[in-house]
């Protein structure tokens, strides 16, 4: 991208800021719905500097770093072995499939009633949201691998743990990554929904939750805006740690 | 391995009775608590006797409405800004970044404040849906446009084409695979942010039902509630994938690429 595009880019951003603030002075909107943008900028400031925001973002990046690493651990090689054992995928394919587009927020009122509404709660049903995805894709790229690939690696009598290591692994690897970005995309999603149902657990969805019960839109939207902070470094070092893994395949797809 | 795949979908079957029959015995037998986990059989039977329920069918509607009707909102914004965004470069760097910077947005955070908007009820169901489900249909119809072989375009221009007609006859049909795999990832979005929106601030629907269910402690209805939603889950799923074949089926036996969901 060039320079002269990033400007247009940041003007045009400039621009809509400008206009969203003119739209909130003139009173088209009321402070309830929509408050300028630098009366958020000023609320979420003097939150932070209390102290009082900083808190809740702590609790909320903790869930979601747990609850995702929790995904990621447990869905890439559950995923593995249900694309690579056809025996195991056989005989659980009529529940995965019936079972793959399930919106897998459906599970938090069985996971409160269950586990009640403390943190191992909450981070399940992160974990869950996310793995499901994480699995799903990792299961599709080891299934979807080349089969011309792993007889190769037979004729030429390369061991099984090496085959998967040096075959299946980076095979099956672009899709899992995909699979990683979309889990963290839900996880920041069902993360505000658990704190916010489940009430006094805290974080930012709570947070937020109870400014605008409070009518403090000012300091919610702020919230927002940091929540998107968050979910935005998250991916952001989660695409930088699949660029070094995988500088590999760039140049093989020229991608 | 021909004997599995020829008789993958007994064990498949014998699987998932098997699974339902350890749902079903463990609480019977009081090893799992019914007030947790009721027998399956009480679940689907309750799951049955919903649908003689109007007040169900209310629910079902409202949910129906509030995702397919967001859904198809953010299609018409989706498609018609990438496409445009696609092909005008101008377009692309004045607002490449400020969609950039909406990717990130927590959806479900803006609930409570769509309803200060809107008001508890569709227009904020809605709104949260579009919300969510723009930004991706963008981004692929955006990726779906510049990925077309400009030879194409060249060509089209060069027998005296009008840029209208080049969108829809060359750029549309070229970008609708990518277009689709965005709708697809669409889909699963407005189904949890959607589902999400009614757990989080509503009187009626699906997601409203089982949060409602779990309170009054009503259990086996809780199940059933669950079970519907991952019906709904796979026949949204369904119903899109059968879309998907009838509006872009040529490209896939042209090309013969893609064989997710052949198999």
């Amino acid at each position: 991208m060039t320079k002269l595009s990033r400007l247009t880019g940041l003007i045009c951003l400039l621009a809509i800021v400008g206009l969203w603030e003119a739209v909130a002075r003139l009173g088209w909107v009321t402070p309830q719905q929509l408050p300028a943008p630098s009366i958020i900028a000023i609320a979420g400031w003097s939150d932070i500097a209390d102290g009082d925001m900083l808190g809740q973002v702590w609790l909320t990046a903790q869930h979601l770093v747990v609850s995702f690493t929790l995904a990621a651990v447990i869905g890439v090689p559950v995923g593995f072995a249900l694309g690579r054992v056809r025996l195991l995928y056989a005989a659980l394919e009529p529940m995965i499939e019936f079972l793959r587009p399930m919106p897998v927020i459906a599970i938090l009122p069985i996971a409160v009633l269950i586990l009640g509404l403390g943190n191992v709660m909450i981070d399940s049903v992160i974990a869950f949201g996310a793995g499901w995805v994480i699995l799903l894709h990792a299961m599709d790229g080891a299934r979807g691998i080349d089969p011309v690939l792993i007889e190769t690696g037979k004729t030429f009598r390369v061991s099984r743990l090496r085959r998967f290591v040096t075959i299946i692994l980076p095979a099956a690897a672009p899709q899992t990554f995909t699979g990683l970005r979309v889990g963290l995309g839900i996880a920041v999603i069902v993360t505000i929904v658990v704190e916010l149902v489940s009430g006094f657990a805290g974080g930012l969805g709570d947070y937020i939750g109870t400014l605008e019960g409070a009518l403090r839109t000012p300091e919610a939207y702020a919230g927002i805006g940091l929540v998107s902070l968050i979910g935005y470094a998250l991916g952001q070092s989660l695409l930088l740690l699949e660029h070094r893994l995988m500088a590999w395949h760039r140049g093989y797809t020229r991608q | 391995m021909s004997f599995i795949r020829s008789r993958s979908w007994l064990l498949g079957l014998v699987t998932t009775l098997l699974v339902l029959a350890v749902w079903q015995i463990l609480p019977q037998a009081g090893i799992i608590d019914k007030q947790f986990i009721p027998p399956f059989s009480d679940a689907f039977r309750h799951f049955v006797a919903e649908w003689a329920n109007n007040a169900f069918y209310g629910d079902l509607g409202a949910t129906l409405f509030r995702i397919i009707g967001g859904f198809a909102l953010a299609a018409a914004i989706g498609i018609p800004a990438g496409l445009a965004m696609g092909y005008w470069a101008l377009g692309y760097n004045m607002f490449a970044l400020t969609v950039d910077v909406i990717r990130p947005l927590p959806t479900t955070a803006l609930v409570p404040i769509a309803a200060l908007i809107f008001g508890i009820g569709n227009g904020m169901h809605i709104f949260v849906v579009v919300l969510a489900t723009t930004v991706p249909i963008l981004l692929a119809t955006i990726d779906g446009v510049r990925n077309v072989d400009p030879l194409l375009v060249d060509t089209a221009r060069t027998l005296g084409q009008t840029t209208a007609r080049i969108f829809r006859t060359v750029l549309l049909p070229a970008a609708m695979p990518s277009i689709a795999t965005g709708l697809r990832v669409a889909v699963a979005i407005a189904l949890i942010v959607g589902i999400s929106s009614e757990m989080m601030l509503s009187s009626d629907g699906i997601g409203h039902r089982v949060v409602y269910t779990q309170r009054m402690l009503q259990i086996p209805d809780l199940y059933a509630g669950v079970i519907t939603l991952a019906v709904l889950g796979f026949v949204l799923n369904r119903g899109f994938l059968a879309a998907e074949n009838w509006l872009i089926g040529w490209h896939r036996r042209a090309t013969s690429a893609d064989r997710s969901g052949e198999t």
